[in-house]
């Protein structure tokens, strides 16, 4: 096993993914390389279509490469069984997604405990870290409130700190950004960029909001399933 | 938060949707335990009919089963006193015997000389009291049909026979129709019948009693009810006590089994010249209803499991295409399959767990409104109205066992959308 102090957090290498479609065969990535180092803040940009989403797939490991191959965090996670993969999403992942997906029957405070309850943390310790999480966002208020009641700006962030909760080396944020309005959409940023200082959280962030992308501190530009270092 | 309050927050989610799930579930599980009641009462009350006509068992003259039938006579027992304080003195028949009585067959003519009508009769003479006991045999506690106001008139009013009446009888409804007779009217009847011993027909007087109606109409149709002493005089005129056949009534029809064999020891030690048949064995009809009612039952259960099954199989992948993305952003938070399995089957719980619930106190609501709603109907072979009687509570099996029934049948239709939840493509869930 690679030690994952020099080597690189996310490692693709010559990623091909096609999709059948019809008798057609859409090639979404086109043989993609790209290594991410530990603790940087990566915002990948591009077109609708370009990719993004399907490379971010990959390196979550909840879709496998047609050609090429994927490691994060030395482990090449195509190698995986279903129960290993997610115990591997669980202890080492967290996502963001564009629409929250929050589970709508756990208040704020239940859905960050819930990956922490993955993870076997006793019920007492999660629910303390969840309601820490909770206050270092300024979401104390709002904890016992379910997603319906909270704005979409309050959801993002609750889906930030479930993402977080878990101490993973890797946040995937899919435009996280989409379904807000620029302001509530840049503190969105502002907000992960503090916790990558605060905790060290590796960042691979997709957007096609400019005002995103000034945030970043790595560019990468997606273009018809090839990648190009901005 | 636990796996069990947030299954149990998702069935509420749709509340509406959750509730009619809950309420199929629910009148699946009613349904069973009604029909389920019904069978449990026919079984009972095949076993007393079979009882009332029969008694439990019946010791006869070796032959009788061969042979006897036609000449009841022939194979009469003249050691009927013998017999009973054998069985009696029994260690191990005694305490679970109930009652020894016997019964003496005569087949012969009844004759109205006022009314110029006559039939054929079929004959018993039975001990006055004992008979009692026999004809009203209900440990179970079923309503009676004599107990129905609809048929009260029909039934006897005072004992069929009576010690101090020598010469009363008790007919059969049907019978005093075909002899133009009424109950109250003391009419003499002359009974004649063949003796064994050969020559003429003997013939004797009796005084009708009253008339009392037997549920199957063939019997009632025929029945002569008189004293045993009346019976000897008339086909062993000046002869000790004779019997056709020994009746006995058990304290519990269980032991049944165990009496039979006992009896055939009995027999064998003391050179015994006697065969013996259970009232199931001599009234095999009841066992035959009882099969094709059970039949219908496993039918009923058959279609309420499969209409049941693809109803829960509906709801369930109705949600689960409604939470498609949900449970791909489980799966990304590291839920396995197995934990998508898992949770769906444990809101399936959930659902059986209410849905039964609730089943069972609609079925014992509706049983008791039923039960107390007198509905009366005549059931085949029968000329009385019998009551609808749903015996639900008599047995924890019928609860038991519709209320796991249909959460079993719950969770089997949770079981297949569960597993394609599980096997969704996480990346395709989150597209969704
Ligand atoms: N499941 C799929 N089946 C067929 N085509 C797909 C599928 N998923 C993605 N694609 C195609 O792959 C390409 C890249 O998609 P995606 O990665 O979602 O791009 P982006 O996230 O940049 O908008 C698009 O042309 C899209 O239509
Ligand atoms: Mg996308």
């Amino acid at each position: 096993m690679p030690d994952t102090t020099t080597q690189p957090l996310v490692r693709v290498i010559a990623a091909k993914k096609d999709y059948p479609l019809g008798h057609r065969i859409v090639q979404a990535l086109r043989g993609v390389t790209l290594d991410i180092a530990s603790h940087s803040f990566v915002v990948m940009q591009g077109p609708s279509g370009s990719g993004k989403t399907t490379l971010l797939n990959l390196i979550g490991g909840i879709d496998q490469p047609t050609a090429g191959s994927v490691f994060v965090a030395g482990q090449d996670t195509s190698k995986l069984g279903d129960s290993e993969l997610s115990r591997f999403r669980a202890q080492r992942l967290g996502f963001v997604f564009q629409n929250f997906n929050l589970i709508p029957v756990l208040s704020a405070a239940e859905n960050i405990e819930y990956p922490l309850r993955l993870n076997k943390v006793p019920a007492p310790e999660a629910r303390a870290r969840a309601l820490a999480m909770l206050a270092s966002m300024g979401l104390s208020e709002e904890a016992h409130q379910r997603p319906a009641e909270l704005s979409g700006g309050q959801c993002q962030r609750v889906a930030v700190g479930r993402a977080l909760v878990t101490r993973p080396d890797l946040v995937i944020a899919d435009e996280p950004t989409a379904n807000l309005d620029s302001a509530t959409g840049a503190k969105i940023i502002e907000l992960m960029r503090e916790m990558r200082d605060r905790l060290g959280t590796t960042f691979l962030i997709s957007t096609h909001d400019p005002q995103v992308a000034a945030l970043a501190e790595r560019m990468l530009m997606m273009r018809d399933g090839l990648l190009c270092d901005a | 938060m636990t796996s069990w309050s947030l299954a149990f927050r998702n069935v509420w989610r749709n509340t509406r949707r959750s509730s009619a799930t809950m309420i199929a579930i629910a009148l699946s599980c009613a349904g069973l335990m009604l029909f389920g009641g019904y069978i449990y009462w026919a079984h009972l009350a095949a076993e007393i009919h079979t009882v009332v006509l029969s008694g439990h068992l019946q010791v006869f003259k070796s032959g009788f089963k061969a042979k006897g039938s036609g000449n009841p006579a022939a194979y009469a027992l003249a050691n009927y006193d013998e017999i009973k304080k054998l069985l009696l003195a029994d260690p191990v028949l005694g305490p679970k015997i109930d009652l020894v009585t016997g019964q003496l067959m005569v087949n012969g003519i009844i004759t109205s000389a006022e009314q110029q009508t006559s039939s054929t009769f079929a004959g018993v003479g039975a001990f006055p009291d004992e008979i009692e006991r026999v004809i009203y045999w209900n440990p179970y506690g079923l309503t009676e049909a004599r107990q129905i106001p609809a048929n009260k008139h029909l039934f006897a009013r005072k004992p069929e026979l009576d010690a101090a009446d020598p010469e009363g009888i008790t007919i059969g409804e049907g019978l005093a129709r075909l002899l133009e007779v009424s109950g109250d009217s003391r009419a003499s009847l002359e009974l004649t019948a063949l003796t064994p011993a050969g020559g003429l027909p003997n013939m004797l007087s009796a005084t009708v009693r009253q008339t009392s109606i037997r549920a199957m109409e063939e019997i009632d149709n025929h029945l002569v009810v008189m004293p045993i002493t009346m019976a000897n005089d008339l086909v062993f005129p000046g002869e000790p006590m004779h019997v056709t056949a020994v009746q006995l009534l058990l304290k519990h029809t269980e032991d049944l089994h165990t009496v039979e064999q006992r009896i055939d020891e009995l027999a064998r030690e003391h050179q015994l010249d006697i065969e013996h048949r259970s009232g199931w064995d001599l009234n095999p009809n009841h066992e035959r209803s009882l099969n094709m009612l059970d039949m219908f039952f496993a039918f009923s259960f058959c279609i309420v499991g499969v209409v049941l099954v693809f109803t829960i199989y509906n709801t369930m992948m109705m949600s689960i295409v409604e939470r498609t993305r949900e449970i791909g952003a489980m799966r990304t938070m590291g839920v396995t399959r197995h934990g998508i399995v898992t949770m769906f089957l444990q809101e399936s719980v959930v659902l059986g767990l209410f849905g039964g619930l609730a089943g069972v106190v609609t079925g014992l609501v509706a049983a008791w409104c039923i039960n107390h709603s007198m509905i009366l109907y005549t059931p085949p072979y029968f000329n009385v109205k019998a009551k609808l009687e749903l015996m639900c509570l008599h047995s924890p099996m019928i609860i038991v066992g519709s209320f796991f029934s249909s959460f079993t049948v719950a969770m089997i239709g949770a079981y297949i959308p569960a597993r394609h939840a599980s096997r969704m493509e996480i990346a395709e869930a989150l597209r969704h």
